[in-house]
């Protein structure tokens, strides 16, 4: 686990990948890959935090947090499989965490939800002052913040344990788990070709003839 | 106050063209197999150097232009760019695909996985996420169950 410093790390990365996501700043520290990996500097692990952010940076690469569309919320579960990192070990542990974390995400998005619903206030009589507009916009803000701390407090130990309970029955199928994440990281970016649009179909594929002409001289 | 066509074109120009091909620039330097501290800062001051600028002219030509604010984004190159942007991604997005398949292959392992796996991302579109959670997920259960072993 986690020391004390540690955990309030965690915890502030957590509220601030949850808010950099549409609240305040929106300085993609909230992507996938960038919380996975401060995630795993804070715990000690950021190389193999790094493995498990490019297959969630590879899913995440359609998701459009769009209007008032439900997503998955890629920062605040990033960080738990980021921080979880540093104590799985192999391609068994990074499978585990990528499919707890995938999950996280869901979870994730559905309390952006849920706290948006919150936040919508009721009309108000007789005129809003500009004080208690600004109060209403801190508050919102602090809200998600504390909603992202809360995902990552529950979500590292939950997945340890699940990570630390399974790993003994994963033993000796790490090529197979390797082989599902490299899958899943050439699926996730195939999908992200289709998303520019058939007008920029041929960049596509003058990227994969390049490609094949670099994976041929090397 | 923006309208909708307006801020759409922000809209279009960064999450659907910016943000994806930033973020398929990093995963293309780690499947390279660079360093992550390459990917995730070239990753950051490469999207933040252009959304920071955008911000900071933004404000510049509110606080300037005022309710004409509308006029000023109509003008502005933001279509032309969002479309150079999305030419650069979609060629990422070709080219890390290749370089994803190959690092599965290098693994030994069968040509017919890369050919899934691609094929589903190309056709699966906004499904891919949920196919793949749910292989990710199957695999993971047979594992932990034994189910691997039962079937050698």
């Amino acid at each position: 686990m986690p020391e004390p410093y540690q955990w309030v790390l965690l915890c502030l990365l957590g509220g601030w990948t949850a808010v950099d996501g549409v609240s305040w700043g929106q300085f993609m520290v909230s992507r996938p890959f960038i919380a996975a990996v401060a995630a795993g500097a804070v715990a000690g692990a950021p190389a193999q935090a790094a493995q498990l952010g490019l297959v969630l940076e590879a899913l995440h690469l359609r998701v459009l947090p769009i209007g008032a569309a439900r997503y998955p919320e890629g920062g605040p579960a990033a960080v738990v499989g980021g921080a979880a990192a540093a104590v799985l070990t192999g391609t068994n542990g990074l499978l585990t965490a990528a499919v707890f974390v995938l999950l996280w995400e869901w979870l994730g998005g559905e309390t952006v939800r849920q706290l948006r619903n919150w936040n919508t206030p009721a009309p108000v009589c007789g005129g809003l002052t500009p004080a208690a507009l600004e109060q209403g916009h801190v508050m919102a803000i602090a809200l998600d913040f504390a909603r992202g701390v809360l995902l990552v407090l529950v979500g590292v130990p939950l997945l340890l344990g699940i990570a630390v309970s399974t790993e003994p029955f994963l033993a000796g199928y790490g090529a197979r788990s390797g082989l599902l994440l490299a899958a899943a990281v050439a699926a996730g970016v195939a999908s992200a070709a289709g998303m520019f649009g058939l007008a920029h179909a041929r960049f596509a594929l003058a990227g994969a003839g390049l490609g094949l002409l670099f994976v041929a001289l090397r | 106050m923006l309208c909708a066509p307006r801020s759409d074109r922000s809209e279009i120009a960064f999450w659907l063209a910016w943000r994806p091909t930033c973020a398929l620039g990093a995963i293309t330097l780690l499947l390279l197999g660079l360093p992550w501290w390459v990917a995730a800062v070239g990753f950051l001051v490469l999207y933040n150097a252009v959304h920071l600028y955008v911000r900071y002219w933004g404000l510049d030509a509110g606080l300037a232009t005022g309710l004409q604010v509308g006029a000023a984004l109509r003008d502005a190159s933001l279509e032309r760019w969002g479309n150079r942007a999305a030419r650069a991604g979609a060629l990422l997005a070709g080219f890390a695909t290749v370089l994803a398949s190959a690092r599965v292959e290098r693994g030994s392992f069968d040509l017919g996985v890369v050919i899934v796996a691609v094929g589903a991302g190309l056709l699966l579109r906004g499904w891919t996420r949920r196919l793949v959670w749910s292989v990710l997920a199957a695999g993971w259960f047979a594992g932990v169950t034994g189910m691997f072993a039962a079937f050698g």
